[in-house]
């Protein structure tokens, strides 16, 4: 069995649960760790998370993102 | 106590799948869980685990997930523990749903100059004046 999407590069981020101007608010608060790069798809984003050399390890840098942008995403979606 | 059998093991085969980083992947029934019931159970664990949300074949979400600490056992329990918080959310939507037409009645009649319910809980169509019902409740609230 392969890994899980939570360790995939570049990893698929649907809009119908990430929010894509949270996904863009996240990739500003993240921008001292994390380099992030987003491409747009039809209803989804592609995107790959480059950890910054030296900011901390880069597999819980992506992770730690991926959970930020649903939290911000939860809390648009409940709020409306 | 013992220790939990991965859900892999435990639920019908293709409910749950185990990745080789440990992740979990749950595919749960939008029939079952509601969208709305899925984000807040997620939204209780982001703080044990890490959680990647997809839409599957019509009518099913994956949600998979993998404990902070990379531990197997530990990513189980939190498995566990998000099927669990999904009943829980989804009584709660269910039962929001099926309140919210007396609840939207009890804020309005709590922010109104005028009774828009009666005694009973009944509305109150605009212009009339609610009767009285000696058998019902008559006091709503204590008289200042």
């Amino acid at each position: 069995m392969a890994t899980s999407a939570l360790s995939e590069q570049p990893v698929v981020l649907y809009h119908s649960f990430y929010d894509e101007d949270c996904l863009r608010s996240a990739s500003e608060a993240y921008k001292s760790f994390a380099d992030v790069s987003i491409e747009p798809g039809d209803g989804l984003s592609r995107v790959t998370i480059n950890a910054i050399p030296g900011a901390s390890d880069a597999v819980t840098v992506r992770r730690e993102f991926l959970n930020y942008v649903l939290d911000l995403s939860i809390k648009k979606h409940l709020a409306s | 106590m013992s220790e939990l059998p991965g859900p892999e093991a435990a639920l019908p085969q293709g409910a749950a799948i185990r990745f080789e980083d440990g992740a979990v992947r749950l595919t749960l029934s939008t029939d079952i869980y509601s969208v709305g019931a899925i984000l807040r159970s997620c939204y209780w664990l982001t703080d044990r685990c890490y959680v990647h949300l997809a839409p599957s074949k019509d009518g099913y979400v994956e949600a998979t997930l993998l404990a902070k600490t990379g531990d197997e056992p530990e990513t189980s329990s939190v498995a566990w523990q998000f099927l669990n918080d999904l009943v829980d959310n989804q009584l709660r939507v269910s039962i929001q749903e099926e309140t919210a037409g007396i609840r939207d009645m009890i804020v309005a009649q709590a922010f109104s100059d005028v009774d828009v319910i009666d005694d009973r809980g009944r509305r109150v169509e605009p212009g009339s004046t609610p009767g009285v019902d000696q058998s019902a409740i008559t006091t709503w609230r204590p008289v200042p």
